[in-house]
Formats: C-alpha cells, structure tokens, sequence
C-alpha cells in the first residue's frame, strides 16, 4: 500500500439493531499518521462505528451493507483468526473504563505478557517490552508496578497501563472510547498530553471517541461529528470548530458552555440557541439573603472512616485503619445562594455533603441548619429538617428504586414524611414532574425507559417534593451529554429564582458551575483550600492546586 | 391513585413473563408440568378413579389394563390412583416446606445484613454450620428422635436449605445497601422498617423466587428417598415414595410401579429446574433487552 492511500476507509457503512439504525450510510477516511476526534452526544453512534472498525459489534449488531478497508484489506470478510491476526498488534483499542478493563485477579506484568501471546520472544525479552512500555507512558516507578495488582493503582495509572498494553505492538491504529471521560479534569490533560506525545513517537493513526469538545481540539488533528447515525461534519479541527458548516456542528459548538466566556443565567441549549441569558449582577444580589444567618453552616468538621478489622486483625491486635476523608472543613450558605464545591474524586466533597445528611458519622466539628446543630439533636429529630434539605444523588437513573414507577418515586417524600394524607397523590406526581419540565405520562414509567437527562429530572422534581430550602446536588451534570447539561442548568437556575432555594452543587466540572455558582469551595484531600465569589477565584487562584484545576479545566484562552 | 397503576403494570409484567416463558418449547414444557403437578396435587383424591388405601389382594400385581391404567401393586391397590393422590403429598411438601424456608431465610438473610457485623458474623456461622451437616444423615438423625411423618420431613427440609436462602438474601441486601437509590431513602428520613420492604425486598425477591423454584424438586426427591427408606410418609398413605419402594421389591417381574412412580418425579424435577432457568433467564435485568 502507498503511503498516500487513508489507513481506514469506511464506505458506505450501515448497521442496524433490529429496526433501529445505529449508523446510517457513513462514509470516512482515517489517514495515516492523524488524529480523527469522533464526537457525537451519547446514542449518535459514535461507539458502534469504533466498534465495527476493530470487530467487537454486539452480536444483535447487523452490517446491512457499506464496508471498511483496513490498509487496503476488507474488514468485514475477517474471519476468528484473521482477527486474531491483527488485533492488539495493528489494531489496539483502549477502552473508557480503566477500572474493568484490567483484570482484577491478575498483576499488571502477567497481563502485559499476555497481550504478547502472537510474539515469539522470551518470556525475559516480553517483560522487557512491557517495562519499556510503561516507562513510555511516564508510569513513576514503572519496574515495581510490573508485580502490582491493578486495585494498587490510581484511576490515571489504570488508564496509563491500558494505553500502554495497547501501544505496546506499535499498532497502525489506536482506537480510544471515551478514554478520557471517566477521570478528573487534572487527569484528563494529562493523559491527553500523554496520548498527543505517543502518537507522535510511535506514528500510529489514533481514533479519539468522546463527547468532549475541548479535549478534541486540543488533541486531534481531524474530526468527525455524528448525530443519530449520521456523519454531520467532517474536517481538519481548526476547519470545524472555527467556521462549522452543518448547523448540527455550529449548535453543539454553542451550547458548549466551556465555549461561553460571558457568565450567563441562561444557558443555550440545542434546540433553543435563543434562550442563552447573560447573568444580572443585580438579580444575583436581590436573590441572595446576606444579611440574616446562613442557611448552611458547617464548622470545623472532621470525618474520619475507621477500615473494619478482620477476626486475624483483632487477635494480632494490628490496630484500626483511619482514613481521614474531611478534615476541618468549614463552610457557610447563605439563603438563596448558590455554591459550589469543587475537587477531584476523593478529595471528600460527597463524604461532606453526606455528612451533612448525617449519613456518615462526623468525628467533630458542628454543622448548624437555621441556626440548629444537626449532630447534637436526636434521630427524630433529624427527620424534620431532612425535609427542609434535600440530596441528589450523583447517578440519575441508580438513585431510583429500578422496581417503582417513576411516579411514585418522586411522591417517596411526601409518604416517607407524612405529609400525604389528604393529598391526591398521583396529581401531586404530576404537578411534580411538571415542575421539571417532564410530561404526565411519565409517572407510570420505570426508571430504566428513561434517559439519563430524564431521570436527572426526576431526581430533581423528587428534591423538590417537600418544597425545601436547600438542595446538595452531587454532580448533577455529570454523563450527561452537552445540551443537557445546559437543560439541566437552566431547570437549577430557573428554580432557585422561583422557589428561593439555596444549592450545593458538588462538582469536578469548572465548565458548567463557572455559569450557575455565586461562590467556589475548593477541596483538596479533604480540606478546603480556597473559598471566594466565583469571578474572583476564576480570575485570581490563591491555592496552588487551584491554579492547575483551573488551567486544566478552562486552559489559558478565558484569561484565566 | 399511583399504587392501583403500580399493581396494573405489574400485572401485564406477569403476563409478559409467562408469555416469554412459554415461548420456547421447553418453557411451554416447563409450564404445561408444573401446572399439571399442582393441579393434581390439590384435586388428587376427586380424580382418582379408586380408593388408593383399598387392598383387593386377588387383583394383586396386575399389569397396565383398560380398568387399572398403571395397573396394581402387591396388595391389588390401583397404582395409577395411589399416584394421583400421591401427588397430593408431594406438592403440599413443595409448597409448604419451600415457602417456610423462604420467609425465615429472608427474614434472617435481611437482619443479618442490616445488623452490626458481630451479629452478622454469627448467624453467618451458624447458617455455615447447619449447612455443613449432610441432609441424609441429619434426616436420619431427626426422624430417630421425632418418627417418621410428614411434618418431620418439612421440619427437615426447612432446616437444611434456610441458610442457603438467608445467605443469598443477605449479599444481596449486602450489595443494595449500599446503592444509591437506597442512600437517598436515608437521606430523606426514610426508617428502616420501610425501605427494607418497599425498597429492598422487592429487589432482592426476584432471584430468590428463582432459587426457590429450582429448590422445589429437591424437596420431592428428599421426601421419595426418606419414604422409599421407609422413613418418611407412614404406610398405606400413598406418596411417589412408597410408590417406589412397593415397586422396588417387584421391579424383575413388574417393573410399571416403579416406572410409574419415578417417570413423574423426574419429570417434576426437569421442569422446576428449567422453569428456574428461564425464569432467570428472562427476569435478569442485564438479559433482558
């Protein structure tokens, strides 16, 4: 094959579930040496086309006609060993979900010998290979890690370990399916950096999947943008992002709210660019109860989780594991205000949030709720203000009893706090998720017929149910695609105005809490580092992890 | 208002899962012998065409006829109606023995998930322990002290596959504790009492139901094995049991009793299992579509 011929060459392809189309008639060119960034919100098909191009489709999968070439081979009459043949050694694919994609039983260098099965070296010259491999994936203390188990590293060196594995055969082409999405912000640029640099060294092809504008383009060189199966746009990045020419494209690139320099009360959402609002100071201040005392106040709390012993702990009397998760944190909510408490995973932003709820013992420190300590009163007690407060779960559709209709999930708190009687509870379920901006014909359906950006609304109308004063929020936007994470914002927005309520909103994304919070709370291993309005930290980042936090969520073109 | 739609979906969902059930021939299969088994079990003793009980000893160890379909036994009883009426023990057995072991292995699977880890430890040892006993000789054991009937078979039955029940029923609740819907039951002021009924047994009851199903068929076996030992269900009443060990002494020049005895308790056995396996097969979420 000469050089100047695209290393895939998808035509014409068309796959079907059933009756459902899944991808409908794409043509594609990868081509050798680049970065093709395939974008799309979640069900445009994005997955299956990367699937279809290394053989892994659902058997329900059906190619109903169309076919790709692989450096001029067709793909599609591949036979078991054909495949066998080329991937992991031309083809290699890194998945999204590092935790699952290692085995947990086996060490990190069994598996990476084992991924060498088609070479002929020795066993000495295979374990060489891997240890080269981690080393190029900038693994710290890459000889150690060969005898580890994947549960003793981090998220990020999971992730290192899979690309490795998958560079390891110098492949043709390197697949990645949202290989990105399931770390932290700090992460994510790293391993971006990561992927940038090894596709240099190596020259391979790289097809980056993902729902994230901005990682494509600071990645890729092309891209390639999707929508219910079809190609809307195809092009060299700086092409595309800066004059789109479908307007599929040009709406995804608006509503993209790390796109939206201004600080809006109103994001644009795809269907209705019309309806971006830029913020009011004035209204902001109007909402904002200042003067009387906060709503929320948590002072000096520290919450510590003890690891269970085992029977063989107790009898060689090896004491108690403590893991300090929050350690004196403080922290005041004004009524009407909105906040936003920021971290990567594990810094202890949910254990704080449900501490508050009482639902993880606190070791000291005092958390007062209008004005009463929620950790010296009894049970009973407690039940009256959980109605004044209200969580939401980070998972929308795992947060729903998967058995109850969605209707009577959302009326839970009503019957769980005996305000029920004399209501007629299936309008009351009805006025509910109306509120939220869903139909009535959504009160008979199950948790698993909904859509993440549904379920998300009927986690919020189940927060609503007892009319509180404040809502903690764990990462309300969190999987979900762009424009309805702008939904999802605007129904927050729309509600704190209408119902004065006061939010927590726990979150790792800059992108969308920049627009809604009136002040940021920074936590970092368990203590908060920074608090301030919103502007000023963006602005002016006292705390060192701030600043990396802030350059790696909102990189340096918003003059950060 | 909500909870009348509640029942309404969960209705039509019955009615989805025994249409997919019968879907394959071997579901069909499945049903069509249940339901038989259980028919029989409870009008056995209208439909049998002679008193299973009545010797005739001049029409002894008759073959298959017009007037004795599976013909008669040693002492001239009608087999095929000592079978029908045996049927009637075996699915009392089923019913009672399973459903008894089920609401204590539920009950106690629960506390020990939602107890202090002490007592969870405990009762996790004794359920290890009462499991480790072998059924035959725990079953000898107890009908040594308490004789042979069918209580004592029940008690037996119970007491032998509880813990297997709990045991499922507590990783279960042990995994759905820790869920999210369940966390924000909590967070809400949800007691306990309620989100283990409303939240967490409805969640936890499919795969047990399942379990249970495949249990069924043990339960049979144990009571035909103790009663062709002569241990279980006293003599003349009949029970596919004494079917078997009338049979057993003339199987050389009269084999039909105990192929008439044995064929429906294999039979049974068969359709319980696949019933199990399909009905997991089409209520476990990750297959379904």
């Amino acid at each position: 094959m000469t050089e100047h011929t695209p290393l895939i060459e998808i035509n014409d392809l068309a796959i079907k579930f059933g009756s459902h189309t899944a991808v409908n008639n794409v043509t594609m060119d990868i081509s050798r040496g680049r970065i093709m960034g395939l974008v799309g919100e979640s069900g445009s098909g994005k997955s299956t086309l990367a699937n279809a191009i290394i053989g892994l489709l659902p058997y329900a999968a059906q190619i109903s006609h169309g076919s790709i070439h692989f450096d001029g081979r067709n793909l599609l009459s591949f036979t078991a060993q054909d495949w066998g043949k080329i991937r992991g050694k031309d083809l290699a694919y890194v998945s999204q979900d590092p935790m699952s994609a290692l085995n947990p039983t086996l060490r990190i260098g069994k598996q990476m010998l084992d991924i060498q099965h088609f070479s002929e070296q020795s066993t000495t010259e295979k374990l060489a290979n891997a240890l080269a491999a981690l080393e190029q994936v900038r693994m710290p203390q890459a000889q150690a890690r060969l005898s580890m188990y994947p549960h003793e590293l981090s998220g990020g060196q999971k992730q290192r370990v899979c690309i490795a594995m998958a560079i390891m055969a110098r492949p043709k082409l390197l697949i990645t399916d949202e290989a990105t999405t399931a770390l932290d912000a700090t992460l994510e640029v790293e391993i971006v950096q990561l992927l940038k640099e090894l596709q240099k060294d190596i020259g391979c092809s790289m097809l980056f999947v993902t729902h994230h504008l901005t990682v494509v383009e600071e990645l890729c060189d092309d891209v390639t943008v999707m929508h219910q199966g079809d190609i809307k746009e195809c092009g060299t990045v700086s092409e595309v992002f800066s004059n789109p020419s479908d307007k599929y494209t040009s709406n995804l690139l608006t509503c993209d709210p790390s796109r939206i320099e201004e600080k809006c009360r109103r994001l644009p959402i795809m269907f209705n660019l019309g309806l971006k609002e830029l913020a009011d100071p004035e209204t902001d201040r109007k909402r904002i109860n200042n003067k009387s005392r906060p709503l929320l106040s948590i002072r000096h709390l520290d919450v510590t989780f003890r690891k269970p012993r085992s029977l063989i702990d107790i009898l060689t009397g090896k004491p108690k594991q403590r893991v300090e998760a929050v350690k004196t944190a403080s922290l005041d909510i004004a009524p009407g205000e909105t906040v936003a408490l920021i971290g990567e995973s594990g810094s202890g932003k949910s254990t704080l949030a449900r501490a508050a709820f009482r639902l993880v013992p606190s070791e000291k420190g005092e958390i007062y709720f209008d004005g009463t300590d929620l950790l010296s009163i009894t049970n009973a007690d407690m039940r009256s203000f959980r109605n004044e407060m209200s969580l939401m779960m980070q998972d929308p559709i795992g947060s729903l009893n998967p058995r109850m209709p969605v209707g009577t999930s959302v009326i839970e708190p009503l019957i769980v706090s005996e305000k029920a009687s004399g209501l007629n509870l299936r309008d009351e379920a009805i006025h509910l998720l109306e509120l939220v901006g869903l139909s009535a014909d959504f009160v008979d359906r199950y948790p698993h017929e909904m859509s993440g950006g549904q379920a998300r609304r009927v986690g919020v109308a189940r927060a609503l149910a007892l009319r509180p004063k404040m809502i903690i929020a764990d990462e309300p936007t969190a999987g979900l695609d762009v424009s309805i994470q702008g939904e999802i914002f605007n129904l927050l927005a729309e509600l704190r105005e209408s119902m004065s309520l006061s939010i927590l909103i726990i979150t790792h994304n800059l992108h969308v809490v920049r627009h809604l919070a009136d002040r940021m709370v920074i936590m970092y291993h368990g203590e908060i580092v920074e608090t301030g309005t919103t502007e000023n930290v963006i602005r002016a980042p006292k705390h060192a992890y701030t600043k990396v936090l802030l350059e790696a969520n909102l990189q340096a073109k918003y003059g950060v | 208002m909500a909870q009348r739609t509640n029942k309404h979906t969960g209705l039509t969902r019955v009615r989805n899962v025994i249409r997919k059930l019968c879907s394959t021939p071997l579901g069909l299969f499945s049903v069509i012998i249940v339901t038989a088994f259980f028919v029989v079990g409870i009008t056995g003793d209208w439909i049998a065409p002679y008193d299973p009980i009545k010797l005739d000893i001049r029409a002894k160890l008759q073959g298959p006829s017009s007037a004795h379909w599976l013909g008669t036994d040693q002492v001239g009883r009608d087999v095929f109606s000592r079978l029908l009426v045996g049927t009637k023990v075996a699915s009392y057995l089923a019913v009672t023995a399973v459903s008894i072991s089920l609401a204590i292995g539920i009950f106690l699977g629960m506390i020990a998930a939602f107890t202090s880890r002490w007592i969870d430890w405990s009762m996790l040892l004794i359920f290890d322990t009462v499991r480790s006993f072998p059924t035959l000789m725990f079953a000898l054991a107890v009908i040594a002290l308490f004789g042979p009937s069918i209580n004592t078979i029940i008690g037996i039955v119970v007491i032998s596959t509880f813990p297997s029940y709990a045991r499922l029923v507590r990783t279960q609740v042990l995994s759905l504790r820790s869920m999210e819907y369940i966390e924000a039951q909590r967070a809400m002021g949800t007691r306990l009492p309620r989100i283990l009924m409303r939240h967490i047994f409805p969640n936890v009851i499919g795969p047990v139901m399942i379990v249970a199903s495949m249990d069924i068929p043990l339960v049979i076996g144990v009571e035909a094995g103790l009663s062709f030992l002569g241990l279980g269900v006293r003599p003349p009443t009949p029970s596919w049991g004494t079917i078997l060990n009338d049979g057993f002494s003339f199987i050389r020049n009269t084999p039909w009793i105990v192929i008439s005895a044995g064929l429906p308790l294999i039979l049974t056995t068969v359709a319980f299992t696949t019933l199990g396996e399909r009905l997991r097969d089409i209520l476990d979420p990750k297959l379904r579509r």
